[in-house]
């Protein structure tokens, strides 16, 4: 075993990376195994129904350390509970009257029928959270990781005591649920910060291959990690770009479009863009 | 691709394909990065797009190299100055394909696809009637935006 994506180890005979629940084939940008019991699916997100996906097919800006992992915050966003994905999951279970929003807020159904927001629930990637505080950032919300949390799901974290014990702080309270669709809409990224917006990343060199901002910003928009590029780009049919200096390389999970030289513009062979299917 | 209402009045910043019972604008915002050395970074320019054709209208965000608008710029300048032959623009991440098939008399045949990679189920095909007149306001317009954003080199 070698230690090797996200610092997982790799088995050397399968190629396989070892992320404690499941292996991830980096090959496939796949899990090999479906997640437990598709924690994370909701009806209003297609995304979230792949359960094979590794953290939503997005590598470049998400890692999962622990296979899952979820963060579960007071209403303010504050005072947040890390909890493993076992650990959210018999939480869940244990609960009866709650259900989660598209946008990760959690809300229970009180007994007049209104709603009483108590917290959200949001699938959280360890490095980012250990940046954003480095970066004075109180806490980073997911918006798309937050869908995953749970649907319909029981919470009444203050009398079932399933988190007794480890004292999170919860005050819940009651709110309304109006304005989460806008909420879900909003694409995958820091709250508050589109994922698509551009400009995001710089040149960098992955795998030896030298990628401009632009290509890694369209990886982490569609879902794709690296050694996709690198499969379409070893087994693609490579014909001459539409522009002088470019090649386009197409391949079965999608094109890649190469460029050294544009107008007489002189520059090391680098990937554009990429077109994932 | 996100349905809403289309813009009637161009920004400066907007090229404008119109006819007879159709409408195709690319408004250009911005580069898409600022100060980087890099050639191909350099030249992205954020842009969003808003078809109407007949009943249907919808828009979406597009990323187009500056030099994707010069090429577009020479095919229709020099299909105008002859009134023939066809323009064929398709941005490099394939999100829009457009063709000016000019038919003679000044008339000319509009027909595109857009396949908005935010949405892959939803593509829309259209076709439209033009002439030379709004073609040419067309190239004025084209020449405004590469003006305001040229290729950096």
């Amino acid at each position: 075993m070698t230690e090797l994506f996200t610092g997982k180890e790799r088995d050397a005979e399968t190629g396989l990376d070892y992320f404690g629940a499941r292996y991830m084939s980096a090959a496939q940008g796949r899990f090999t195994s479906p997640d437990p019991d598709n924690l994370g699916s909701i009806k209003s997100d297609p995304q979230s129904w792949n359960m094979y996906g590794y953290v939503r097919n997005n590598p470049l800006r998400f890692t999962d350390e622990l296979g899952l992992n979820y963060s579960v915050c007071d209403t303010n966003g504050k005072n947040c509970a890390d909890l493993t994905d076992s650990q959210y999951n018999d939480y869940l279970k244990s609960s009866s009257n709650i259900y989660q929003t598209a946008g990760g807020s959690l809300y229970s159904v009180n007994q007049d029928g209104s709603d009483t927001k108590v917290g959200s629930a949001t699938y959280y990637n360890e490095k980012d959270v250990a940046g954003a505080a480095q970066i004075g950032a109180s806490q980073l919300l997911i918006n798309e990781f937050a869908k995953q949390a749970v649907l319909n799901a029981g919470f009444n974290l203050g009398t079932r005591g399933l988190f007794a014990g480890l004292s999170y702080g919860f005050r819940l309270y009651r709110a309304s649920q109006a304005g989460e669709a806008a909420i879900a809409a909003t694409p995958v990224g820091r709250l508050g910060s589109s994922f698509n917006a551009a400009g995001n990343n710089g040149e960098q060199l992955i795998g030896g291959r030298l990628y401009s901002g632009h290509a890694l910003d369209r990886l982490q928009e569609r879902g794709a990690v690296p050694s996709v590029v690198e499969d379409i780009i070893s087994s693609g049919t490579r014909s001459p770009g539409r522009y002088p200096g470019t090649t386009e390389v197409k391949g079965a999970n999608g094109t890649v479009i190469l460029g050294g030289k544009l107008f007489g513009v002189a520059g090391a062979e680098k990937v554009i863009t990429v077109i994932p299917k | 691709m996100l349905f809403s209402s289309v813009a009637s009045e161009p920004s400066l910043n907007e090229v404008i394909f119109s006819g007879a019972g159709g409408r195709v604008s690319v408004e250009v915002s911005d580069y898409e990065r600022s100060g980087t050395p890099d050639f191909h970074d350099a030249n992205w320019l954020i842009a969003s797009v808003s078809i109407s054709a007949g009943s249907f209208s919808g828009s979406f965000a597009i990323s187009i190299g500056t030099y994707e608008l010069v090429e577009l710029h020479r095919q229709l300048r020099l299909a105008l100055d002859a009134l023939v032959g066809t323009v064929s623009f398709e941005n490099m991440e394939t999100d829009l394909a457009l063709t000016v098939e000019f038919q003679g008399n000044g008339k000319a045949r509009i027909a595109g696809e857009a396949r908005p990679h935010s949405s892959p189920a939803g593509t829309l095909a259209f076709a439209f009637d033009s002439d030379q007149s709004y073609l040419a306001l067309t190239l004025e317009q084209l020449s405004a935006i590469l003006r305001r954003f040229p290729v950096k080199k």
